[in-house]
C-alpha cells in the first residue's frame, strides 16, 4: 500500500505529510523553548542586585556563530533549489556548506564552553573585601556589589593554581563601553599574562567555583539552553549528512521526494537558526 | 563519486507515489517544472533578503549598541531593538507559513494567542508579588475572608 500526500499537498491542509509532522514537532519545540525562555525571564528578573553576570561571554564568538548560522540557513534553501533545478552536484556543495556551517558552529561553541572550565569566580565576604579593593581598583579590575549574600563577586584564572590556603588569581578588567564610556573596550575583559596575580586569602572567600551551571543561575541557564540548541545542531547536521550520503540515493528514484524532504529538514533548521537569533542578545549582550 | 551516484544535469525517472486521483498528479506533470523551479528561485531570493538583508543588520546592530552608552536611553534603544528582532522572527514566520490552509493558520495563531494570554497573567501574577490564586492574599489573612 502506498502512503498517499508524501509529494503533493493534502487539500483541507494545504501540506504534504512532512511539512505537516516537521510543523506539528516544531510546535512542540517552541513550547519547549518558550518554557525555558519563561524560566529564564522569570529567574532574571528575580535575581538580586549584582547578582546577574554583565559581559561574561565571548561576544565575537557568539556574533561569529550567528553569521554562520544565517549564512547555513541560506545554503539550506540553496540546496533545496538545486533539487529543483535537478542539479545534484550543486546540491551537495550547498549541503555540505550546510553541515560545513554546523561543524564549525559546535566547534566554536566548544571553545567558548572550555573557557568557562578554565575561568573561576570569587565570592569574597564583603567584610573582607577593603583589603582587595585598592590592588583591584589600581589595575582597573572587575568586581560586583551582591549585597543580599553579603558578598563581592570578582572572576579570572587561576595561573598557579589553588595553594589550599590562597588564591592567586589574575582578575578579570572592567567591563566598559566603547563609545561614552570610561573605560576600555567592552569586549575584552580578560586579563593579559603581563598582569600581576592577585593573592586572595581563602578564609576570606565565601565560596568559589568554575563557572559552570553549580557556580550560579545564570550560568545553569547558559548552559541549558546552549546545549539544548547545540543538541538540535547535532542532530540536523546528522540529518543532513544523511541525505548527503546514503540518503542522496532516493535522487534516482525520485527527485520530488528527495526535495520535500530537503525542504522539512530546512524548516527545521530555520527554527534553530531562529532560536539562536533569539539567545544571542539574551545571554551574550547582557 | 561511484559511478552508480546521480550526476549534476541527470534527469532521473519521475515515480509519482500519490494515488488520489488526477488532481493530484496535474501537479506535478512535466509542464509545471518550470514553474517549480521560478518558485524556488524567488523563496531563495526571499530568504536571502531575510537573512542577509534583515537579520544580520539588525543583529549587528544590536552588538554596536551593546557597545555604546546611550545614558536614560538605553533601555528605549534596547526595547525598540528586541522589537525589531521579535518582528523581524514574526514576519519570517508569517511566511513560511502562506502556503498553509486556512484551518491551520488559524489553529496556529489560537495556539499564539493563547500562549501570549498564559504569558500575561503569569507576568501579572509576578507583578502583584503572589503566584497561583489571584483572589486571595495568603500575606493578609484579612484578604481571604470574601
Amino acid at each position: 500500500m502506498e502512503i498517499p500526500y508524501t509529494l503533493t499537498a493534502r487539500p483541507d491542509t494545504g501540506l504534504y505529510n512532512g511539512k505537516l509532522g516537521i510543523w506539528l514537532f516544531l510546535a512542540s519545540e517552541v513550547m519547549l523553548f518558550g518554557a525555558i525562555f519563561t524560566a529564564y525571564l522569570f529567574v532574571r528578573l528575580g535575581a538580586d542586585d549584582g547578582s546577574w553576570p554583565n559581559h561574561i561571554q565571548n561576544v565575537w564568538l557568539g556574533l561569529t556563530n550567528t553569521i554562520l548560522l544565517l549564512t547555513s540557513s541560506i545554503t539550506m534553501v540553496w540546496a533545496w533549489v538545486a533539487l529543483k533545478e535537478r542539479k545534484f552536484n550543486t546540491y551537495r556543495l550547498a549541503l555540505g556548506l550546510t553541515i560545513l556551517c554546523g561543524v564549525v558552529f559546535l566547534g566554536i561553541k566548544g571553545v567558548e564552553y572550555h573557557s568557562k572550565y578554565e575561568h573561576w569566580g570569587f565570592m569574597i565576604k564583603d567584610t573582607e573585601f577593603a583589603k582587595y579593593q585598592a590592588d583591584l581598583d589600581k589595575a582597573n579590575c572587575y568586581y560586583s556589589a551582591i549585597p543580599a549574600e553579603h558578598v563581592v563577586e570578582i572572576r579570572g584564572h587561576l595561573p598557579q593554581g589553588d595553594t589550599g590556603d590562597t588564591f592567586s588569581v589574575l582578575p578579570d578588567k572592567n567591563p566598559g563601553f566603547a563609545i561614552g564610556g570610561k573605560n576600555g573596550p567592552v569586549m575584552n575583559t580578560a586579563a593579559s599574562e603581563e598582569d600581576t596575580p592577585i593573592v586572595i586569602q581563602a578564609k576570606d572567600v565565601d565560596r568559589h567555583g568554575r563557572l559552570l551551571p553549580a557556580y550560579g543561575t545564570y550560568y545553569a541557564i547558559y548552559f541549558l539552553v546552549t546545549g539544548l540548541h547545540a543538541l538540535h545542531i547535532i542532530g540536523g547536521v546528522i540529518v543532513m549528512t544523511y541525505f548527503l550520503t546514503i540518503g542522496a540515493r532516493l535522487y534516482k528514484r525520485n527527485p520530488e521526494h528527495l526535495s520535500n524532504r530537503i525542504e522539512v529538514t530546512g524548516i527545521f533548521w530555520h527554527f534553530v537558526d531562529l532560536v539562536w537569533i533569539t539567545v544571542f542578545p539574551i545571554l551574550y549582550l547582557t | 563519486m561511484d559511478s552508480s551516484s546521480p550526476t549534476d544535469q541527470q534527469e532521473p525517472t519521475i515515480i509519482i507515489q500519490d494515488v488520489h486521483g488526477d488532481e493530484v498528479r496535474a501537479e506535478h506533470q512535466p509542464h509545471d517544472h518550470d514553474a517549480e523551479v521560478a518558485h524556488a528561485w524567488e523563496h531563495f531570493r526571499e530568504n536571502l533578503f531575510f537573512f542577509g538583508g534583515l537579520f544580520l543588520p539588525v543583529i549587528l546592530l544590536t552588538v554596536i549598541a551593546f557597545s555604546v552608552n546611550f545614558g536614560s536611553w538605553n533601555l528605549p534603544v534596547t526595547l525598540l531593538l528586541a522589537a525589531l528582532r521579535s518582528s523581524l522572527i514574526a514576519y519570517f514566520l508569517s511566511r513560511l507559513f502562506k502556503n498553509f490552509s486556512f484551518v491551520f493558520r488559524t489553529l496556529f495563531f489560537t495556539a499564539f494567542f493563547l500562549t501570549g494570554m498564559v504569558f500575561l497573567s503569569l507576568w501579572d501574577s509576578q507583578i502583584r508579588n503572589f503566584m497561583g490564586d489571584p483572589i486571595y492574599n495568603y500575606s493578609d489573612p484579612k484578604s481571604m475572608q470574601h
